[in-house]
């Protein structure tokens, strides 16, 4: 007995043994879990139960140089609905299972969302597909209906107890007080495309949905219009219905920007433009429907007006645009009027490159002040075999630099063109290429706008690369440099390049930097931001020679081929006419100058695509836009003048 | 007159073990203010109290009941214990819940799970079977006999089925098995016999699916994400998150917001280790830790094999119900539905526990061998 005592007592020791081991289990392993990763099970247990709901900051609003509005926020009352809400949280859960034979049925929809949908003049499958929206935040409330009228929403109010889980909201949308005025400057914003979602800075607080610049000044600017977001921590229970707020930061609205724009100039810009298409329907020239007109300051580089056509409704793409209307808008037979045509339009620059040829000229010495040239309206110089022929068959007879320029006399451009060919020929330079370079042309004007192309000064190298298929067509050859010197063949720049040139010329070869950013404002309308004058390309050219092309377009405007259209024009204007050709289409009316010729201030372009002349089509509109600019008389000149 | 005075109150207070009885009422006002903070309804909070006052005069009566005097009804103890399992399935009495039946009910009410107070008649009986064997289950007809015993009451357990109550029978014997004198060699060969049955079990898919998934997610969280895995994962975030010292009493967020499921029930303990931290487990550790000592000194106590394999047997199943409730909200054993003892808010665990306290004081207070 006494032994099995003993046994028993080694036996209860176990049990005893047994027991600490147990528990002594349980303790090391409640210090792991507790002591040594607290603080990660701490961080998922705060994840658990806290959700973030973003609130939108209202975009910053966009004024003109005068602090004129062009694009500010308006409430729009929206229709939201909950997506925690009972009934809505329970059709969701349903649609959201593996089962689709548990899909909501159009019976139950028309149940939950019939009435509802009656008011807001949709269908309750419409509401659903909102409410349904995965690619929101879970606890966001989906937004049903937008830009409704006040009646809808009293009636909706009126009703709270019938649909518990909708709510009336006023969110922040665009607003456009200038109509379509400056559309293409400024730009639509519309919802963030998942590639631009996928490029954004993460820090940059995107999310699915938001609203962002798209074109235009919204686009480039969007870092500086978009504000900060808000965001609201809500503590959810294990159902994610929302118990409390834990913390709320407040959203910070996006800046507002003062544009160079002068929206009055602007104003008559655009109804030059659409005055001058009628006035080439008028002509005959009945394709016309598009065109560009641009005005800068030439001291500073401030774009004072940028206008396009043909134009669209930037209204058109608050809440969504329509797939209908973004057909229309992007169509092949549109004429895309999307596109800002002073920035991504490359044209032959036609008689208005012929400031660059002279320049040229002058510069390298193939050509001199007083230097005269014979026009009998066909030039043979290149060989019988390749006659070319003046705009004026008839010839106008004895000419120099200066006169050459106000006829806009072809030949002696050609002849210039030819001379600056055997420099070329004789290893001496591209001259006329380089010229055109010094002022910008080929290369981006670095405009704070999205989309500009850089058009093309054409030379043996690119020649040689552009056909390097065809090698019979890759020398450059005598026509090449002719052709190109009275702007046609393959040289191609934009109404802002070329306003840009103009602008050069009168700054005594100083190109500006163009822009249309003037400076960014605080909340409380002080500039924190502007944008300092640059200088875009210091041409070089001596002033004997600027003062030649300076004269030379005087001459346009007082004795040459603009001389009826600024007849009654109070101001001296230096400019040219331009009509480029351009394959199976009618010609295209260019206008460039600047004004006052002896104190210059502001350089334009106009081009009115297959207008016809530029004298008689592109020259009355940006007679009447500088008329505005410098306070003339606006007046409508019509001329029959087939100069060009 | 004095004297008999000082001998009768001597023996009154020999006749309570004292460590024992402080350490249950310390865990029954520790599990009480647990519950409370789980707890949103005071009825919740009255039915403990209920289930506390209903153990304590259970306590009472096993205390009293003279243990020796059960061996002269093992047969009608046996056949209680069988009864008690298949209670739950007598069609009118049994009601279903989440997919076992395990509860009774009379006239809507649902009175308890009987499986409980079944543990304590099944330590009696198993302990008379074991006793017979004087010390020495040396031979494999022994073995058989108890294997035979304990399999016939897990196999009725079964029925509910109730795989916890069933784990409970088995490592309960298991315990009772060392003091009972079973030989080394044979708790090998069970735990090759227990680990060939678990095969039979996973290869024959005799268990029900739900019960599949939550034994083996503890292995694998991702299994049963919604079901067992999504309870064992905020069972795990919310001891973790309490940290060293918790985050006050009523104020974890996984209890409150609901993201524990069973939370003043089965999975009580993640509120605990949420709410009062590393130091609050650490102190209810202390107090199993009393109270198992406890157990342990009453079964060396006892001056016959009988008592101690008693007091062995409810040591072993408070002991096992530790390790698994705690251990499957720490993820390191499968989840079961096993209460946490004197914590889990449930009257029948309640009083089956505090009528286990009574068994244990009614072994230590006649372990001077005289007639009770």
């Amino acid at each position: 007995m006494s032994d099995f005592r003993q046994d028993l007592r080694s036996r209860f020791g176990t049990l005893g043994v047994l027991i600490i081991i147990v528990l002594g289990a349980l303790l090391v392993r409640l210090w792991t879990l507790q002591v040594l990763n607290g603080e990660s099970y701490a961080a998922e247990a705060d994840n658990n139960r806290v959700r973030e709901i973003s609130i939108d900051a209202p975009r910053g609003c966009i004024y003109d140089r005068n602090g004129v509005a062009l694009v500010i926020n308006r409430s729009s009352l929206s229709v939201t609905v909950d997506p925690t809400a009972g009934d809505i949280a329970e059709l969701l859960a349903r649609s959201r299972n593996d089962k689709t034979s548990d899909d909501p049925t159009s019976r139950q929809l028309e149940e939950v969302f019939g009435e509802l949908a009656l008011i807001l003049g949709t269908t309750p499958e419409a509401i659903y597909t909102d409410v349904a929206d995965v690619t929101e935040e879970a606890l966001r409330p989906r937004t049903v209906a937008e830009n409704i009228d006040i009646e809808v929403a009293a009636k909706l109010l009126e009703r709270q107890t019938d649909f518990p889980w909708i709510d009336v909201e006023e969110v922040a949308v665009r607003e456009y007080p200038q109509g379509t005025l400056a559309a293409h400057l400024l730009g639509y914003t519309g919802t963030i495309s998942e590639a631009q979602y996928a490029n954004s800075d993460e820090y940059s607080g995107y999310e699915i949905g938001d609203t962002v610049g798209k074109s235009g000044v919204e686009l480039q600017y969007e870092g500086v219009l978009q504000g900060d977001k808000g965001w609201r921590r809500i503590e959810v229970n294990a159902a994610g219905e929302p118990q409390r707020v834990v913390s709320e930061e407040a959203e910070r609205a996006g800046n507002d920007v003062m544009l160079t724009i002068d929206i009055e100039i602007q104003r008559v810009a655009e109804e030059q433009l659409d005055l001058a298409i009628t006035e080439a329907h008028r002509q005959g020239y009945t394709d016309a429907v598009a065109g560009a007109a641009v005005v800068v300051d030439i001291k500073t580089g401030d774009v004072i007006a940028m206008a396009s056509r043909p134009t669209y409704d930037p209204s058109a793409f608050i809440g969504g645009i329509s797939t209908g209307e973004w057909a229309a808008l992007t169509d092949e037979d549109s004429e895309y009027p999307l596109n800002n045509r002073a920035i991504m339009a490359a044209y032959p620059p036609a008689s208005t490159f012929k400031v660059i040829t002279a320049l040229a000229g002058l510069e390298s010495g193939v050509t001199y002040d007083g230097d005269t040239f014979l026009c009998t309206g066909r030039w043979t110089e290149m060989g019988k075999q390749w006659p070319k022929w003046c705009w004026r068959h008839a010839g106008h007879g004895t000419e120099t630099v200066v006169s050459g320029m106000a006829d806009s006399c072809d030949v002696v451009f050609y002849e210039i063109g030819y001379a600056l060919y055997k420099e070329y020929y004789a290893g001496n330079g591209e001259f006329l290429q380089a010229q055109a370079r010094a002022f910008g042309l080929g290369s981006d004007t670095g405009v704070d706008l999205p989309g500009e192309v850089s058009g093309r000064v054409p030379d043996a190298d690119w020649k040689a690369a552009y056909n390097q298929n065809y090698p019979e067509y890759q020398q450059w050859l005598p026509g090449d440099t002719v052709n190109m010197a009275i702007g046609q063949g393959d040289m191609l720049a934009t109404p802002l390049q070329m306003a840009m040139v103009y602008a050069g010329i009168a700054n005594d070869g100083a190109v500006m930097r163009p822009h249309v950013l003037l400076s960014v404002l605080d909340s409380d309308g002080n500039a924190i931001r502007t944008t300092d004058p640059a200088v875009l390309a210091d041409t070089g050219v001596s002033d004997a020679s600027l003062a030649v092309v300076q004269r030379a377009l005087v001459a346009v405007t007082q004795s040459g081929t603009a001389k009826s259209v600024f007849q009654t024009f109070g101001v001296t204007v230096a400019g040219k006419t331009g009509t480029a050709e351009v394959k199976g289409k009618d010609d295209y009316a260019w206008f460039c100058g600047y004004a006052p010729a002896g104190d210059p201030q502001y350089a334009v372009a106009v081009i009115i695509e297959q207008g016809g002349h530029g004298g008689s089509v592109a020259g009355p509109a940006a007679r009447n836009i500088l008329a505005a600019l410098l306070g003339e008389e606006i007046t409508t000149v019509h001329t029959t003048d087939a100069s060009r | 007159m004095r004297a008999v005075d000082r001998s009768r109150s001597r023996r009154a207070l020999d006749a309570v073990n004292v460590p024992l009885v402080l350490t249950v009422v310390g865990l029954a006002i520790y599990g009480t203010i647990v519950v409370d903070s789980a707890t949103v309804a005071t009825s919740t909070m009255v039915r403990h109290i209920v289930g506390i006052g209903l153990g304590v005069v259970a306590m009472f009566v096993m205390w009293f009941m003279d243990y020796r005097r059960y061996g002269g009804w093992i047969g009608a103890l046996g056949t209680l214990c069988a009864l008690l399992m298949i209670m739950p399935r007598i069609p009118g009495l049994g009601v279903t819940q989440s997919g076992a039946q395990s509860w009774v009910a009379l006239f809507g009410y649902q009175i308890g799970q009987p499986s409980e107070p079944a543990k304590l008649v099944y330590i009696i009986v198993l302990a008379w079977v074991i006793a017979g064997f004087q010390g020495r289950v040396d031979a494999p007809g022994k073995v058989f006999k108890v294997l035979l015993f304990v399999g016939g009451a897990v196999g009725l357990i079964m029925l509910q089925p109730d795989l916890g109550t069933g784990l409970v029978f088995v490592a309960t014997a298991a315990v009772m098995l060392i003091p009972g004198g079973m030989k080394a060699k044979y708790f090998v060969v069970g735990a090759l016999v227990a680990a060939l049955a678990i095969g039979v079990v996973v290869k024959f898919e005799l268990l029900k699916d739900y019960q599949m998934k939550r034994l083996l997610v503890f292995v694998d969280h991702s299994l049963d994400p919604s079901g067992a895995g999504y309870n064992l994962e905020q069972s795990m975030i919310a001891i973790g998150s309490g940290g060293l010292t918790g985050k006050g009493l009523g104020a974890g967020t996984q209890s409150n917001l609901h993201f524990l499921p069973e939370r003043h029930t089965d999975f009580i303990f993640a509120v605990l280790g949420e709410e009062l931290g590393f130091t609050g487990g650490l102190l209810l550790l202390g107090l199993y830790l009393a109270l198992l000592m406890a157990a342990l000194a009453i079964a060396t106590s006892s001056r016959d094999l009988f008592g101690s394999l008693i007091a062995a047997g409810v040591l072993g199943m408070w002991l096992f119900q530790i390790l698994e409730n705690i251990g499957m909200t720490i993820g390191i054993m499968p989840i079961t539905g096993i209460p946490l003892p004197f914590i889990s808010y449930g009257s029948s665990s309640m009083v089956t526990n505090l009528a286990a306290v009574g068994l244990l004081l009614s072994v230590w207070s006649r372990r001077y061998g005289t007639s009770g």
